[in-house]
């Protein structure tokens, strides 16, 4: 285990852990709840940070584990689902940083491509309704113990009838850490300064201030923790979406231009990485496998054109990892990501199976105004922030876009090929926007 | 798309005092170069001082004007200013009538909008002979310039 040498160090058994490890398990599922009884639920999430493990499941946090538990467990709650705590006293967020966590998900889906098939309206699971109150997520090293922790939450929430399951989502690790479309996933995460990591890959980037990820009072951040401090300090938000692939949509397109450029190149395009995880940043013409330790020490500091790596592929996009090649800053847009694909591995002799597959995604921050609605917005559905993407041109994989107007553009020296009349491949079917408290957090909740 | 800003502000009392700390702390301003060109959104600002003090015998101004030509919603990237920049806007604004109230910038950020919406004024004309390319645009065609 090392520490960044950088201070302050956060109070880790407090904040719950998915923000700031991945768990690594190989399944989850994230439970949509509504809380009908307050102080039913109060008890509920009383006793999930009892200490008590014999009670019921506790809430995974932060802390460092000597050996990896059987199974992780995190909370969070919409607006509406503090409201229907009934706390005592004011909660209130009277700063406009706190806006999109207040309108919720659904209100904020235009803004960020939620449109047409992806509009809240069609969302599933209840997600995107008001009665949506609690996001319940298990992890778990295997679907026995997936199970059996989730009876005991069942009969433990259903008590006194106090919250009702709305729906639930289930996700699970496909071989490799691979994501549908078949590229390796959970490479990259911001380097937060104060947390202690197994295995944080050397990285180019800055080490990012820990008040990016966790609610905590630094002169530099630009918001105030909210009051009460007791329910807000240590805490986080996170972006739920549950994020359907049209696998076989995209493994047409790369045949269908398989005169032009070889299927798995132009899948290393659109991503910024070769399927394996190898970066485009360091290894241009081949998968060639690279050491761990180099997939993700890169910027795109010698690319301006993006001839090695896209400049609008999805990881040049989502994270241009270097400012003075595009409007505003970087530093202030990280964020962290914790996804679990659903649905099983895609079988090209099936294409038209009917299953459908995609990815559990966790997007976690604390201004979502500023850096997870900032990607969606500006970064994967506009074009303006850089100079050298073609007008109205999106992320080729996650953008909102349509056969009538889609462009994505791979530039070598001297010609730049062009591909468009693409769909959109990667559709919102559901999104929740959580507050993620302390522990300290729910047992103020607990408590009042 | 450009966007203009036409702030025009009135110093604080006292003015002749205030006045010779701004035309200090702007003397300064030549060291934010590098900040500006990483944030990459502003074609063009310049401060200058109006309305002399007809009653002073020295040279004295009594408002201070910030006029630039800049690419995106103002909204969008002044979380980004504010970030790099906090201190500087912070040591103008308390030379500034009612700058005090929206003082530590980074926590007041609303605020701080609102102020500078205040003092915007609405130009009557505006030329642009390139209103759509951004700074980004231009700075990828000519590279050699930056
Ligand atoms: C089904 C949906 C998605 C798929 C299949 C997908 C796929 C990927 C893949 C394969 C990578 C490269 C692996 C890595 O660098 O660790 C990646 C990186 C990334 N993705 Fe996504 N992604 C999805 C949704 C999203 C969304 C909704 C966001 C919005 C914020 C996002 C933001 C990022 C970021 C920030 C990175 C890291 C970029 C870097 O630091 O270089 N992704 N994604």
């Amino acid at each position: 285990m090392e520490t960044n040498a950088s201070e302050p160090k956060l109070p880790l058994a407090d904040i719950q852990g998915l923000i700031l490890r991945g768990y690594n398990m190989a399944t989850v599922r994230h439970f949509i709840l509504r809380i009908d009884n307050a102080d039913g639920a109060k008890r509920f999430i009383g006793n999930l940070v009892s200490g008590d493990g014999e009670t019921s499941p506790q809430i995974t946090t932060a802390a460092w584990w000597d050996k990896k538990p059987n199974y992780c467990l995190n909370i969070g709650f919409t607006y509406n689902g503090l409201e229907a705590l009934k706390l005592q006293g004011d909660f209130s967020l009277r700063s406009d940083h706190f806006e999109p966590f207040k309108q919720g998900a659904a209100a904020r889906g235009a803004k960020i491509g939620d449109e047409g098939e992806s509009a809240p309206e069609h969302w599933q699971g209840k997600l995107g309704t008001d009665e949506v109150h609690i996001l319940l997520s298990v992890y778990a090293q295997d679907s026995n113990v997936l199970e059996s922790i989730s009876g005991s939450l069942r009969s433990l929430f259903r008590q006194g009838e106090a919250i009702h399951e709305l729906s639930h989502f289930d996700g699970a690790q496909l071989p490799d850490n691979r994501v549908h479309f078949g590229y390796r996933d959970g490479i990259a995460q911001p380097t937060i300064e104060g947390v202690p990591t197994v295995r944080q890959l050397p990285d180019k980037q800055k080490v990012a201030p820990a008040y990016y990820f966790v609610l905590i009072e630094d002169d530099d951040s630009s918001y105030e923790v909210p009051t009460p401090d007791r329910l807000w300090m240590n805490g986080s938000f996170v972006a739920f979406r549950v994020l359907e692939q049209d696998v076989a949509g995209f493994e047409n397109l790369l045949q269908q231009q398989a005169d032009k450029i070889s299927p798995e190149m132009l899948a290393a395009k659109m991503c910024g990485r070769w399927r394996n995880g190898v970066p485009l940043a360091l290894s241009p013409d081949t998968d060639t496998k690279l050491p761990e330790e180099q997939l993700n020490n890169f910027d795109y500091s010698d690319d301006r054109k993006g001839v090695k790596c896209p400049v609008g592929s999805h990881i040049r996009r989502t994270n241009p990892r270097n400012s003075d090649q595009i409007q505003g800053l970087v530093e202030t847009r990280r964020i962290v990501r914790r996804g679990m694909p659903y649905g099983p591995p895609y079988d090209p002799h099936s294409p038209d199976d009917g299953i459908k597959r995609g990815l559990l995604g966790m997007f976690i921050c604390t201004r979502l105004d500023l850096q997870f609605e900032f990607i969606m917005e500006e970064w994967v559905n506009k074009s303006e922030f850089s100079g050298f993407l073609s007008n109205n041109s999106k992320d080729p994989l996650l953008g909102n876009n349509s056969p009538e107007s889609s462009e994505f553009d791979m530039p070598d020296e001297k010609t730049t090929l062009k591909i468009s009349e693409f769909q959109r491949f990667i559709k919102t079917r559901g999104g929740a926007y959580c507050f993620l408290p302390s522990i300290t957090g729910l047992k103020y909740i607990a408590n009042n | 798309m450009q966007n203009l800003l036409n702030f025009i502000v009135p110093i604080a009392a006292p003015v002749e005092e205030n006045y010779k700390a701004l035309k200090e702390l702007l003397q300064t301003l030549d060291g934010h170069r590098e900040i500006f060109d990483e944030i990459g959104t502003v074609h063009f600002a310049r401060f200058l001082f109006l309305e002399k003090d007809t009653t002073s015998t020295n040279e004295v101004y009594t408002q201070l004007a910030l006029f630039t030509v800049y690419d995106g919603d103002f909204e969008t990237y002044i979380d980004d200013f504010v970030v790099k920049v906090n201190d500087l806007f912070n040591a103008l604004l308390k030379h500034l009538e009612g700058g005090e109230a929206v003082i530590p910038v980074n926590k007041n950020l609303t605020a701080f909008t609102e102020y500078v919406r205040k003092y915007d004024r609405k130009e009557e004309h505006s030329y642009r002979a390139y209103p759509n390319l951004t700074v980004q645009e231009i700075k990828a065609k000519f590279p050699t310039e930056n």
